[in-house]
């Protein structure tokens, strides 16, 4: 009877699953998930999804150095990054505005409108063209127009755009730091939308069918007041001494609400903010938890339901405290819900400056030449070392020579005591960007101004865009800085300190200011033919008449018959 | 081989050099002897077309060209609600409006954060209406718009002061509601400012330089003020008082004549018309009374017509929304003329409603505002004229000043030898010009020209002699030394061409200097009308007709005559005349042209002092050379 054989067989097949599944175990995928709400200052609410996948580095197949087997690790992440030779990669979608001055600083670091992308690769001879690979099949991948990220826009910061992580390998490994190049573009006029954000989810082990992944409404989350979503990947340690590494992916949402706009309150609930609740935790997450940055004062507000924990000022630096809901635990939907205890919301009358923000503004007016000044603030008591990052168009030709470095109202403070370090790459005409990166001391409490002027260049006719008229969009500059936990990046310290995921004590903070709509001298699309034609027809007509007129010599001729009479008498005088 | 042959042909057939000099003689004295009757005939064609313009079948109805801006489309939402809160508003703004000019902004300031917009206060250094050193503060606020990458901004300003001497109460009352009515919603795709101005045209001028990063003056806080990105469109509300409106004006002349997008004037109009329904018209003229007959119909028009031709050619912005055309920013002021009672008056209610509507036809625009026209002449405000149909007069003006100089350059001063050589006389002057003393005169009236310019500048004083503030006693005293250096420039001048030449050498002088000035005429007529048509036009109309007659003649009285039509048309008088006409003193009209070009950069000023008045000043050498 073959009947009799089946346990037999089982075990057969276990015996042979075996060593798979432990091959499988030993690779060690690991998924958290993590939402974090916190209120801001001006009656906003910050919500910022965190899902976090880590593969074990040693899963690398040695014979291709391709990833042979993906657990929870998007396949398709994967291979890019593997094909592209691509060692930490970045790429955020942002729709609005982070307002630094309301908000404090993000959680997610890159936050500048548009899309951004920025990787550390391999070098070698094709990083050309693996980057130029890489921007298409990404813009194929999230269906964005990436690819437009060509050379004209893509620039190599020599000081900003450091491989990050107290626990990046970058930090640790002497192979990773060898042989590596940063390439950095963004495109600040691109508009994120679903068709962004869907193949976004399709990279979660969970979709968004369970866990926290779930709240991600797309008709909510484009409602709101902030929009950025992003991937990070990047190689981290496992231990202090860095003898084994994984790949660590890092997948953001985060989201600026405004339960005031609609109601006048600051309450807020999962199913007014997003419309649904969260049924369960993705169950194949190691983690999964809801924290809440809860106001100082108790009596202000209610938090239904109860949290599991509370994590009462803990570090130092917080003083809030923390409620986390575990959604393991939960057996039931969880719907969050906080009411505060007040009528109306009344807008602080000051804003709650963080402690290094900037903007950048263009000045005068006119197509022909201008200027654009970047405002770099600090508000502490003592001097802050940052790094400044400009990529400037080509079509807007910098002056070197007017670069500027000065200090508002403390003019005895020399340019040279403020920029420590200065990087300037010139542009090449329709092929590279002008780089200007710095190292500044900020003094203390003052404002620091970099402003720098430009030519407008009258582009050929077909280098407009369809819409000539709008301008061309000039991308941010970035600053970057070292910060130790305050209040401004509160959140941030908090994700870090409930994922214990990085604990560094001072954190690298980037500082995005807006982009600028630059209007170049557009020709008149309308009509050109016949104004060319018609002005150049009148001048040449007028100018050459009035011109051979003004400018002719007159003299008397004679008649040629005359003329000839005298050449012949010429020739006669001159024969005899 | 085909052009050999031609020219063969050709040249067989030329008469001998006596006929054809005769033949050219006669042709060219033809010429000479019409031109300055046809000249004539170009001006008052000229004229004519002019006076045309304001004719129905000579302009057109304007439609708005941009197809993104949909005006009186949408469904708007201001609401009794929206009203009552501007009443409210109402009310505390009549609380603080006499209060100093820090409590006036702070209240503002407070008001915009309160609604939830980025707020700041922007303390400004200007120069007051005796140019010293004066400071004003302007509150404002910019509601970053949600999901918007801010590269784009609107403005809605209104200023403490109206228009007519009253507090824009009503005025800023509306923004203040609209501001909130903004806020609720999350359609905008561009920025909103608002902006409350301290005093009109400076409080204006110096936040738009300041947040164009132009000129910040001695004060940090426009350094550091937020800002949004490039604004596309303003509108400027005065609503004087706390009456209700019979009809809305409309006010669009920017400084130095330039006008905002005609597209901006349309949406504007369409809404008011269909969505407010509102009366309208163009600046303070009468809008419920529509003319009946054709003949009433065309005194509105060329009404409306020369209202816009006298701010284009003074170069004075006709509101504050005036200046911000400077910065590529199509604007306009929307002024309520207060109810006298006789017909349907109108509140906050549609005041809103216009305003929203049409910030929201603004909202929609994906380009700057380029499609319409920016040069054009409104005869109404539903009506047209477009640049080719007024360019043309202008061009006749110069022609005809052009026309005379050629004739006058190429006449003969005196008998050439050349008669007695080839036995026929020439039809026109072959000699050199001897360009030498004509040069030196041009040379010292602008010279002279110059010097005025610098002297009459507001931010020149007189060393210790005389010690600033710029009061009446300093106008009166600069504007006699201009005239006494046009005085000296002219002896000087009139010495510099008539000193120990022979009779025949003055005589070719006067010939060549008339011609180069009417030549110059001519290039500053056209030119300028290029820039700003107005100006080129009334240059043209009143110095044509004097500039063309001048000529010496032994006549005193004659001589007298033409000295005092040229010193009628001289600056000073001019300005005279026009401060008389619009029952005003001398002394005002200089410091409203001292103003404009200290705080407004208008150029009027410069262009009387170096390119008008040299060549009036050359005219005269002409008369007693």
């Amino acid at each position: 009877m073959p009947w009799k054989k089946l346990p037999s067989c089982i075990l057969l097949l276990l015996a042979l699953a075996y060593p798979v599944q432990s091959k499988l175990s030993s690779q060690k995928d690991s998924f958290q998930e993590d939402l974090l709400i916190s209120p801001l200052k001006d009656g906003k609410l910050l919500a910022h999804f965190q899902f976090t996948t880590l593969v074990d580095a040693g899963g690398l197949d040695e014979k291709d150095g391709r990833y042979a087997h993906y657990g929870l690790f998007p396949k398709s992440i994967g291979q890019i990054i593997d094909h592209h030779r691509v060692q930490e990669l970045h790429l955020t979608f942002t729709q609005g505005r982070w307002q630094y001055e309301d908000w404090g600083y993000p959680v997610a670091q890159s936050a500048g409108t548009g899309v951004e992308l920025w990787a550390w690769m391999k070098l070698d001879d094709s990083i050309e063209s693996n980057w130029r690979s890489l921007t298409n099949t990404l813009s194929g991948l999230f269906c964005a127009s990436l690819n437009f990220i060509d050379g004209t826009l893509t620039s190599q910061p020599e000081l900003s755009f450091r491989p990050e992580g107290a626990k990046n390998s970058y930090n640790h490994d002497e192979r990773m730091r060898e042989g590596a190049e940063v390439r950095y573009g963004i495109l600040p006029h691109e508009n994120v939308c679903t068709e962004n954000l869907t193949p976004w989810i399709k990279l979660l082990p969970c979709k968004s069918k369970a866990g926290i992944a779930t709240l991600l409404n797309a008709h909510k989350l484009y409602d709101t007041n902030y929009h950025s979503m992003a991937i990070h990947i990047r190689p981290v340690c496992q231990d202090a001494n860095c003898t084994s590494q994984s790949l660590e992916l890092v997948q953001t949402v985060t989201s600026v609400l405004d339960p005031v706009r609609e109601s006048g309150r600051r309450d807020w609930s999962f199913s007014s903010l997003f419309g649904r609740e969260i049924q369960s935790a993705c169950p194949v997450s190691d983690r999964s938890a809801v924290t809440v940055l809860l106001p100082s004062e108790q009596h202000e507000y209610q938090l239904t339901p109860s949290y599991d924990t509370i994590i009462e000022r803990t570090a130092a630096q917080v003083e809030r405290p923390i409620a986390v809901y575990n959604l393991s635990q939960h057996t039931e939907p969880l719907n969050l819900q906080m009411t505060w205890n007040e009528g109306e919301f009344s807008y602080p009358l000051q804003t709650s400056k963080p402690r290094v923000y900037a903007h950048k503004y263009m000045t005068g007016y006119g197509h022909e030449r201008g200027g654009v000044t970047v405002n770099i603030f600090n508000n502490m008591n003592e001097s802050q070392d940052i790094s400044y990052f400009d990529s400037v168009p080509w079509f807007l030709k910098l002056y070197l020579h007017t670069l500027e470095v000065s200090v508002l109202g403390k003019d005895h403070i020399d340019q040279n005591d403020i920029v420590q370090d200065l990087y300037y790459q010139p542009a090449v005409d329709r092929s590279r960007p002008q780089v200007l990166e710095m190292k500044l001391r900020l003094p203390p409490d003052s404002v620091t101004a970099v402003s720098i002027e430009f030519d407008k260049v009258f582009l050929k006719y077909t280098e407009h865009r369809p819409d000539a008229n709008r301008g061309f969009d000039v991308g941010p500059a970035v600053i970057t800085t070292l910060l130790p936990a305050g209040d401004d990046n509160l959140a941030s310290t908090v994700l870090e300190l409930v994922t214990n995921r990085d604990t560094p004590t001072r954190q690298n903070i980037k500082v995005y200011t807006e982009i600028l709509l630059a209007s170049l001298p557009t020709p008149d699309f309308s009509m050109p033919y016949n104004v060319i034609t018609l002005t150049c027809t009148v001048i040449a007509l007028f100018f050459g008449s009035i011109f051979n007129l003004l400018i002719r010599g007159f003299s008397v001729t004679e008649d040629e018959v005359d003329e000839k009479k005298h050449e012949n008498k010429d020739e006669i005088s001159n024969s005899s | 081989m085909l052009l050999l042959r031609l020219k063969e042909k050709f040249a067989r057939r030329r008469k001998p050099l006596k006929q054809r000099l005769e033949q050219r003689r006669k042709l060219i004295g033809l010429l000479r002897h019409y031109i300055p009757s046809i000249s004539i005939l170009l001006y008052f064609v000229g004229v004519i077309w002019l006076l045309l313009l304001p004719y129905n079948g000579y302009n057109k109805e304007t439609y708005v060209s941009e197809n993104a801006l949909l005006p009186a489309q949408v469904n708007v939402y201001y609401s009794q609600n929206d009203v009552n809160i501007a009443n409210e508003f109402r009310d505390r703004i009549l609380e603080v409006v006499d209060k100093s000019r820090e409590s006036r902004a702070e209240f503002i300031f407070k008001e915009l954060r309160q609604a939830g917009f980025h707020a700041a206060i922007q303390h400004y250094t200007t120069k007051d209406e005796s140019f010293n050193e004066a400071e004003g503060v302007n509150a404002f606020g910019i509601y970053h718009a949600p999901r918007s990458d801010g590269t784009e901004a609107l403005l809605l300003s209104a200023p403490w002061v109206s228009r007519t001497g009253e507090y824009n109460v009503n005025g800023i009352a509306s923004v203040l509601s609209l501001a909130k009515l903004f806020k609720r919603n999350t359609y905008w795709s561009k920025d909103i400012i608002i902006l409350i101005t301290d005093e009109s045209v400076r409080g204006m001028q110096a936040w738009l330089n300041a947040y164009h990063g132009v000129d910040f003056g001695s004060n940090y806080s426009s350094d550091i003020m937020p800002r949004s990105g490039a604004i596309q469109a303003a509108i400027n509300m005065d609503f004087p008082g706390t009456r209700e409106y019979e009809s809305l004006a409309i006010y669009f002349e920017g400084a130095n004549g330039q006008l905002p997008n005609l597209d901006l004037i349309n949406t504007v109009i369409t809404v008011a018309k269909y969505t407010a329904q509102v009366p309208f018209t163009l600046h303070d003229n009468d809008a419920i009374n529509r003319p009946q007959t054709p003949v009433e119909s065309y005194l509105a028009s060329l009404k409306h017509l020369t209202d816009t031709i006298r701010f284009q050619a003074l170069g004075h912005p006709s509101s504050d929304a005036g200046l911000a055309l400077r910065y590529k920013i199509d604007a306009i002021t929307i002024h309520g003329i207060t109810a006298t009672g006789m017909h349907q008056p109108f509140d906050f209610h549609r005041m809103g409603i216009l305003v929203e509507s049409t910030f929201r036809s603004l909202n929609n625009l994906l380009e700057h505002l380029h499609q319409s026209f920016f040069f054009y002449f409104l005869t109404n405000a539903e009506r047209y004229v477009s640049i080719g149909m007024y360019m043309p007069p202008v061009i006749l003006f110069a022609c005809c000043l052009v026309l005379q100089s050629l004739v006058l350059w190429y006449s003969p001063a005196r008998d050439d030898n050349l008669k007695q050589e080839t036995g026929a006389s020439l039809a026109y002057s072959t000699s050199k010009k001897n360009l030498g003393a004509c040069f030196s005169v041009l040379v010292t009236t602008h010279a002279a020209g110059l010097l005025i310019f610098y002297i009459v500048r507001p931010a020149f004083d007189f060393g210790g002699a005389i010690v600033a503030p710029n009061t009446e006693q300093v106008t009166i005293v600069k504007l006699s030394v201009s005239c006494g250096i046009a005085a000296t420039a002219i002896l000087m001048a009139v010495s510099l061409i008539s000193s120990k030449q022979s009779e025949v050498q003055v005589m070719e002088n006067w010939r060549v200097l008339k011609s180069l000035c009417l030549a110059l005429t001519a290039l500053i007529v056209a030119s300028i009308s290029l820039i700003n048509f107005s100006l080129g036009a009334v240059m043209g109309l009143i110095v044509v007709i004097p500039y063309s007659l001048i000529q010496p003649t032994a006549k005193m009285p004659l001589r007298l005559l033409q000295a005092v039509m040229l010193t009628v048309l001289s600056p000073v008088v001019t300005l005279y005349l026009v401060a008389t006409l619009s029952r005003s003193h001398v002394v005002n009209a200089v410091t409203v042209l001292l103003t404009d070009y200290e705080v407004v950069d208008v150029w009027l000023l410069a262009f009387m002092c170096t390119a008008y008045w040299p060549v009036n000043m050359a005219l005269y050498t002409v008369i007693f050379a």
